[in-house]
C-alpha cells in the first residue's frame, strides 16, 4: 500500500469531495457557455443588435477567468487530491482509462486554443469565421463531457466491466446515457445564471432582453435536465437506494438538491416570462450560491452512494480490492491482508515499524487504524464523523471491546472489512481506544 | 521486504492498456512541449518586469506586448502538463503515487500556487499593465515556489531506498505529508534557466511577426534582444548542465549513456547556430524555432533515460510492467490526437492571420472540415455507445 495521508478534522475523502463540488461550477460553465453565447452572437449580427456583442465579450471573459483559471486548476485539483488520498483508486482509473484521459485532454487543446481566438479576434474577423470559433469551442466542450461522465458514471456503476474489464463495457455502463442527457441539459441551467449575471451589468434595455432569452433557455434545459435526473435515479442498483435510506443525512442532501432545483427554476420562469427586470447583480449572485448548494449535495449523494466501495464493486473505500476480476487476472486482496498482514505491504516503512513491538504497538497500531478508517473519518475529536466521538458512542471499556466492533465491521453496509491480521487488528483497537478515553 | 519488491508490487494490477513504451514516448514528448511553454512564462515575466522599471520607450512598450501574452502561454502551460502528468502515473505508478503521497501536503499546495500565481497575472492583464509590476513580481515568485514543489516531488521518486527515512520522523509516522525531501540546486536551475533562452526566441519570431505593422527601429531592438539573451542563457545553461552533470551518482555513468550524448550534440550545434546567427545578424525565426524544438526534446529524452536509470538502480523496468492490451481506446486515443491537430491547425491559421490584422482570415474549407470531424466524432462515439448498450 502507499502511504497514507491524514486530515485533521476533515478526512482525506472530504478534501475530494469540497474540490469537486467547486469543480463543478466552473466546469459546467466551461461545457454550456458558448452554445447560448454563439446563439446571441449569431442574433446581434442578424437583428442588428451590435450592444449584445457587449454580453459576448464580458460573457467570454469571464468564462477565460473563471473556467480555464479556476475550472482548469481545480480539475486538477480533483485529481491530485484523488492522488494523494485514495492513490490506488485513481490508479485503478488511470490504468483503465488512460487513453479516455488522453482523448479528453485533446479536447482541451482544442478548448483552450478556440476560447482565446473567440475572445481575441471579436470583431477583428469575419463574424462567420467569429462564430464557427465559437462553435467548435461548444462541441469540443461538450465532447469533454461526453467522456468524463464515463469515467464517473464508471465509478458508481461499473456495469460489465467486472466481468470483462473492456474499456468500452465500463464506460458505456448502465448510469451513463441518463448521467450524459442530465448533465448536458443541467448545464444549460448553470451557464444561464452566469448569463443573467453579466446581462445584468449591461445597459437597460440590453439587460432586459437577454434576461429573458438566456433565462427561457435556462428553464427548458432546467426541466429536462430535471426529468432525466428521475431517469438516472431510477437507474441506480438496488445497494445504491440501501446506502441512501440508510443514511439520514443522504435524504437531507437529496432534499436541498431537489429544494435548490426548484428555486432555481422558478427564478427563471419568473425572470423569463413574468418579469425580466427583476434580474439584477446581488440576486444573480445569490442563485449561483444556491446552484452552488445544490450541485454540493447532489455531488455529494452520487460520491456517497458508492460506499463502502470507492469503485463499487471492485475496490473499498480503505483502497482494497474486493472482489476477483478473472478478466485482468485481478484477486480479491480481503483475505490476503487477513492472511498476511498488512504491516507486510507497508514498503515505505522502516523496518522497525514493521513488526509489532511492545514499544511500537500505537504508534503501529495508529498506522493501521490510518490505513482503514482516514479515508472516512476524522481522527480529531471534532471534524466529519470523528472516530473519537464516534467510537465513543458504543461506550468501549478496553480495547478488547474495540477489537470486537472492528471484527464485525462489515457487518455495516457502508464500511468495509478491516484489513489486517488480528495481532494488528488489535493493535489498532489499542490505539483506537486511547483516542475514547483520552481526556485531551 | 526490500524497496524493490514494493515498488514492483505496487504496481497497478490491471496492468498497462498498451505496451510501455508509447506511454514514455507520449511522455518525453509532451513533457517537451510543457516545458517549452513554462519556460516561456517564466521568461516573459521577468522581461515584463525588467521591461517595466527599466522605463526606455522600447522597454516599454515591449513589456505591454508581452504581458498581453502571458495569461495565453500559462494556460498552454498549465495545459500541456496535464498529458505528462498522465502518462507518468501509468508507467511510474509507484514512485509517483509514493512521493505525492509523503508530501501530500505540498501536491496540493502546488495548484494553490499556481492558481493564485495566475489570479495575480490576471489582475495585471486586466489593467492594460497600467497597475505596479508587483503583482507579476509576485506571481513569478508563486511560479517558481510551484517549481520548487514539483522539483522536490520529482527528486523524492529519485530515491526509493530513502522514503522510510522520509516517511517517519523520531519513530512517529508523519501523516500529514507535510515535508518535502530533496532540492537539488543545479538539476532546479537547468529547469529555469533556459527561460531566458527560449523567450529570447520568442522575441525573433515576435519582431519577424510583426514587421511591416510595427516600426522597423523597434523590431530590430527587439530581435537584437532575443537573440543575445538566446545565446547567453543557453551558454549559461549548459554550464549549469555540466555542473548537474559533475553531481549525478557516478555508478549511473550518464555521461556515456548514448541518448545523453546525442541530446548533448544537438545542443551544442544549437548553440552554435545562435552564435552564428548572432554574428551575421541574419536571424531566421522559423528554423530557430525548430533547432530550439528538436534540442529540448531530445534533453526531454535524456531526462527520461536518467530517470530509468536512476530507476533501474531499485530494480524497475518499464519492459516487465504487464500488458492487459485495451486496443480499442488506444485507437479512440490515436485517432482523436490526428483530429485535434486538424482542429488545432485551423485555428492556429485563424489566429496567426488576425493578429496580423487581416479580417477576412479565410481557411473556410478548413473550418468546415473541423466542424464535420467534431460532430463526426460524436456520431462515431454515440454508435459504439448504442451499440454496447443494446448488446449488454
Ligand atoms: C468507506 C468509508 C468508511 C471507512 C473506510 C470507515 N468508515 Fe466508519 N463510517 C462510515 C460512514 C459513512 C459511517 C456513517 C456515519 C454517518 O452517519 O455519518 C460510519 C460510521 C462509523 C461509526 C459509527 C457507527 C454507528 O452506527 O454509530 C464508527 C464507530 C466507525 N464508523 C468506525 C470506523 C472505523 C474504526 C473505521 C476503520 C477501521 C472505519 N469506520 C472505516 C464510513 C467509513
Amino acid at each position: 500500500m502507499y502511504p497514507i495521508w491524514d486530515v485533521p478534522y476533515l478526512s482525506s475523502a472530504l478534501i475530494v469531495g469540497l474540490i469537486s463540488s467547486f469543480h463543478v461550477l466552473p466546469s459546467h460553465l466551461a461545457v454550456g457557455a458558448l452554445w447560448v453565447t454563439v446563439f446571441i452572437e449569431k442574433l446581434a449580427y442578424s437583428q442588428n443588435r451590435s450592444d449584445y456583442l457587449d454580453f459576448v465579450k464580458r460573457f467570454t471573459l469571464l468564462l477565460l477567468i473563471f473556467s480555464f483559471v479556476f475550472g482548469s486548476l481545480s480539475g486538477i485539483g480533483i485529481w491530485y487530491s484523488a492522488t494523494v488520498s485514495s492513490p490506488r483508486a485513481i490508479s485503478a482509473l488511470i490504468h483503465n482509462y488512460v487513453w479516455g484521459w488522453a482523448t479528453e485532454w485533446i479536447f482541451f487543446l482544442i478548448e483552450i486554443a478556440t476560447i482565446y481566438a473567440y475572445y481575441l479576434t471579436l470583431g477583428k474577423v469575419d463574424p462567420k469565421t467569429h462564430i464557427r470559433l465559437g462553435y467548435i469551442y461548444a462541441i469540443g466542450a461538450w465532447i469533454s463531457m461526453i467522456i468524463i461522465t464515463g469515467i464517473l458514471a464508471f465509478m458508481l456503476t461499473p456495469g460489465k466491466w467486472l466481468e470483462t474489464g473492456d474499456f468500452f463495457d465500463g464506460f458505456f455502463n448502465p448510469t451513463y446515457f441518463p448521467q450524459l442527457f442530465m448533465r448536458t441539459f443541467l448545464m444549460f441551467g448553470i451557464s444561464g445564471i452566469y448569463g443573467l449575471l453579466i446581462s445584468s451589468t449591461l445597459n437597460y434595455q440590453t439587460k432586459i432582453d437577454l434576461s429573458k432569452l438566456i433565462s427561457k433557455i435556462a428553464f427548458f434545459g432546467m426541466i429536462l435536465g430535471g426529468l432525466f435526473s428521475l431517469w438516472y435515479y431510477k437507474k441506480l442498483p438496488a445497494e445504491t437506494y440501501q446506502i441512501i435510506q440508510g443514511l439520514p443525512y443522504m435524504k437531507t442532501l437529496i432534499k436541498v438538491s431537489i429544494l435548490s432545483f426548484f428555486i432555481l427554476l422558478g427564478y427563471f420562469l419568473l425572470v423569463g416570462f413574468i418579469i425580466p427586470k427583476l434580474n439584477n447583480f446581488a440576486l444573480s449572485l445569490v442563485i449561483i450560491v444556491i446552484a452552488f448548494i445544490g450541485i454540493l449535495s447532489g455531488e455529494g449523494v452520487r460520491e456517497g452512494a458508492r460506499r463502502p466501495y470507492i469503485i463499487n464493486g471492485f475496490m473499498y473505500g480503505n483502497q482494497i480490492i474486493a472482489k476477483d476480476h478473472p478478466a485482468l487476472k485481478i484477486k480479491s486482496e480481503v483475505q490476503k491482508f487477513e492472511e498476511t498482514g498488512l504491516l507486510t505491504h507497508l514498503g515505505y516503512l522502516p523496518q522497525n515499524l514493521k513488526k509489532i513491538t511492545s514499544d511500537n504497538r500505537l504508534e503501529v497500531g495508529r498506522i493501521i487504524a490510518l490505513h482503514n478508517c482516514a479515508n472516512c473519518h476524522a481522527f480529531t475529536k471534532a471534524g466529519l464523523r470523528p472516530l473519537p466521538k464516534l467510537l465513543a458512542g458504543f461506550n468501549p471499556k478496553s480495547p478488547e471491546d474495540i477489537d470486537a466492533f472492528l471484527s464485525a465491521l462489515s457487518a455495516f453496509p457502508y464500511m468495509p472489512p478491516f484489513a489486517g491480521n488480528d495481532e494488528e487488528r488489535k493493535a489498532a483497537a489499542e490505539y483506537l481506544f486511547t483516542l475514547v478515553s483520552s481526556k485531551k | 521486504m526490500q524497496i524493490g519488491a514494493y515498488l514492483n508490487s505496487m504496481r497497478d494490477p490491471a496492468g498497462l492498456p498498451a505496451p510501455a513504451f508509447i506511454f514514455d514516448a507520449f511522455l518525453v514528448l509532451t513533457f517537451a512541449l510543457h516545458i517549452l511553454f513554462v519556460n516561456l512564462v517564466i521568461g516573459s515575466a521577468i522581461l515584463i518586469v525588467w521591461g517595466k522599471i527599466k522605463k526606455t520607450e522600447y522597454s516599454a512598450r515591449l513589456s505591454s506586448s508581452l504581458s498581453k501574452l502571458l495569461v495565453n502561454s500559462v494556460s498552454w502551460a498549465i495545459v500541456l502538463g496535464v498529458a505528462p502528468l498522465l502518462f507518468i502515473q501509468v508507467i511510474y505508478d509507484p514512485f509517483w503515487y509514493t512521493a505525492n503521497t509523503l508530501s501530500a501536503f505540498w501536491a496540493l499546495i502546488f495548484l494553490a500556487f499556481i492558481a493564485l500565481g495566475f489570479s495575480l497575472i490576471y489582475v495585471y492583464y486586466l489593467s492594460d499593465g497600467k497597475r505596479s509590476v508587483l503583482w507579476i513580481i509576485l506571481s513569478l515568485g508563486l511560479f517558481l515556489l510551484a517549481g520548487i514543489v514539483k522539483h522536490s516531488l520529482a527528486i523524492t521518486q529519485l530515491y526509493p531506498e530513502s522514503w522510510p527515512s522520509f516517511a517517519v520522523r523520531d519513530g512517529l509516522y508523519i501523516s500529514t505529508g507535510k515535508y518535502l525531501h530533496g532540492f537539488e540546486i543545479f538539476r532546479f536551475l537547468h529547469f529555469v534557466i533556459p527561460s531566458l533562452a527560449v523567450v529570447g526566441v520568442w522575441l525573433i519570431f515576435y519582431a519577424k511577426y510583426f514587421r511591416g505593422k510595427y516600426e522597423n527601429e523597434y523590431l530590430d531592438w527587439v530581435s537584437g534582444l532575443g537573440i543575445r539573451l538566446a545565446l547567453i542563457f543557453s551558454v549559461i545553461q549548459g554550464i549549469i548542465g555540466f555542473f548537474w552533470l559533475l553531481t549525478l551518482p557516478g555508478d549511473l555513468n550518464f555521461i556515456r549513456h548514448p541518448v545523453f550524448i546525442v541530446a548533448l550534440i544537438l545542443s551544442l550545434i544549437f548553440i552554435l547556430y545562435l552564435f552564428l546567427s548572432y554574428r551575421s545578424g541574419n536571424l531566421r525565426p522559423t528554423l530557430m524555432a525548430i533547432l530550439l524544438g528538436i534540442t529540448v526534446s531530445a534533453m526531454s529524452a535524456a531526462r527520461e533515460s536518467l530517470r530509468i536509470a536512476y530507476f533501474s538502480r531499485v530494480g524497475y523496468n518499464l519492459a516487465d510492467y504487464p500488458v492487459n492490451l485495451s486496443l480499442g481506446s488506444l485507437i479512440l486515443f490515436l485517432s482523436t490526437f490526428i483530429m485535434g491537430l486538424i482542429v488545432l491547425f485551423y485555428v492556429a491559421t485563424v489566429a496567426y492571420r488576425a493578429g496580423k490584422g487581416i479580417r477576412e482570415v479565410g481557411a473556410h474549407a478548413l473550418g468546415k472540415i473541423s466542424v464535420y470531424l467534431l460532430w463526426l466524432w460524436i456520431i462515431f462515439m454515440v454508435s459504439i455507445g448504442l451499440y454496447n448498450t443494446i448488446k449488454g
